[in-house]
């Protein structure tokens, strides 16, 4: 997952991302790549989320109004998704009889 | 094989231009897996609509498939990577979380928030079913400091809120430290007939001079006499629901624990109940005794065993 790509390479990916956008979405920390001296190295996981860009501000047509209330909303929801699963890991990682008490627990309140 | 698009779309073939972009534009935002993250079928509904429009956005291409020049795989896209894949790794800079200790689920929340939030939004069944919005209102935060008998063995006691009014708390047996009680109802008033929040009391429980607590056993230090060491015998040792008897091994020393079954703390529904762990410690007597000295001086000399002989070798230095 080490791989990092070049701008150059992200607008060719990304078939529908035009440079100015790119540019404006970086200024605006839609995504955040890396900064190395001959420019901006981006990983999958920015590429994935370029693809979302384009996808909500082409096919939904979202302004960038929108896209500053859609996004953050979008992160919020992930990290709590990953709490929620951590938790569960947790829960699951105990003993049963522990799971059972944290069960009745739960359902008396 | 690819299906009909138009299908795919909800569509007919005489569909126009515009609302095959309605189409695909409402189907995109029911199913992005994305904006889906927890529905596992939204990838395949996605990659099923986005091929669909694929085909019919170009004037184009779709009459080269109404011609049946082309058919719908024709234009498949190349499997894409989601961001959603990519959103729940630990080291995703994106997450973003509210301020901590501001509700949310953030790093310090307690996990019993999180139940009795998860819990609480299925029984209100959402905000605004009956079609008018009304929400439900804030929750209302407050400490409470209980002695820690009442923690161990349940009890109800009152807090005065700011406006002069007080609010019945039922401790729950075996309440720990930090733990917090949530009274449904008992917070700010909803908005437009919305329920009202829940008042959360976070309880603190004073240390007591006698008792500590480990899960759900007591922990006591018993000072014994020297001669109760040696000889053994019945002791009254306190718990945390009355003084009750303690039979000393004979030749018991200190650091030695016994374990009075059950006399821990119960869990209030569960019906299982900790221990009381009592650790021995070994007092002489106050003053000196004479007599004891004397005893003592004798029995030395005929005395060979030296607790500290295996301490001394296994410290290897």
């Amino acid at each position: 997952m080490s791989t990092r790509f070049t701008e150059d390479e992200v607008i060719a990916a990304v078939t529908r991302l035009t440079r100015p956008q790119l540019i404006r979405y970086i200024e605006v920390a839609f995504v955040r790549p890396e900064r190395a001296e001959q420019g901006y190295l981006f990983r999958q996981v920015d590429l994935a989320r370029l693809e979302l860009l384009c996808d909500l501000s082409q096919d939904l047509e979202l302004d960038e109004n929108a896209l500053h209330v859609v996004i953050p909303l979008l992160d919020q929801l992930h990290a709590a998704r990953l709490d929620l699963a951590r938790l569960t890991d947790t829960l699951r990682a105990l003993p049963p009889d522990l799971q059972d008490r944290i069960a009745r627990y739960t359902a008396q309140r | 094989m690819p299906d009909d698009p138009y299908k795919t779309l909800g569509l007919t073939k005489s569909a126009t231009a515009d609302e095959i972009r309605k189409a695909y534009r409402k189907l995109v935002r029911t199913s992005h897996p994305d904006l889906h993250p927890d529905d596992p079928q939204a990838e395949a509904r996605f990659k099923a609509i986005a091929a669909a429009h694929e085909l019919l956005r170009d004037p184009e291409t779709r009459a080269r498939y109404d011609a049946g020049e082309i058919d719908s795989a024709g234009v498949e896209r190349p499997r894409r990577q989601y961001y959603r894949d990519f959103a729940g790794a630990s080291d995703n800079a994106y997450q973003t979380r509210g301020a901590q200790g501001r509700g949310g689920f953030g790093g310090g929340a307690d996990p019993a928030d999180v139940f009795a939030e998860i819990l609480r939004n299925r029984s209100r069944g959402g905000a605004g079913t009956g079609g008018g919005f009304s929400a439900p209102g804030p929750d209302a935060r407050f400490t409470l400091t209980i002695p820690f008998l009442e923690a161990a063995r349940g009890g109800e006691t009152r807090i005065t809120l700011p406006d002069g009014s007080n609010l019945a708390v039922r401790i729950p047996q075996g309440t720990e430290d930090g733990q917090t009680l949530r009274l449904r109802g008992k917070g700010q008033p909803g908005y437009a007939g919305g329920p009202a929040g829940d008042a959360l009391i976070t309880v603190h429980v004073r240390p007591h001079p006698v008792f500590r607590r480990d899960g759900d056993d007591i922990l006591v230090i018993l000072p014994i006499t020297i001669d109760e060491a040696v000889l053994g015998g019945k002791v009254t040792a306190p718990t945390i629901d009355g003084p009750v008897g303690l039979t000393i091994p004979k030749g018991a020393s200190s650091g030695h624990t016994l374990r009075l079954r059950g006399r821990g703390i119960a869990r209030g529904g569960t019906g299982s109940k900790g221990d009381q762990r009592v650790e021995l410690r070994i007092v002489s007597p106050p003053g000196q005794d004479k007599a004891l000295a004397d005893f003592l001086t004798e029995w030395r000399k005929t005395q060979a065993h030296d607790p500290r002989a295996e301490m001394l070798k296994d410290a290897g230095t």
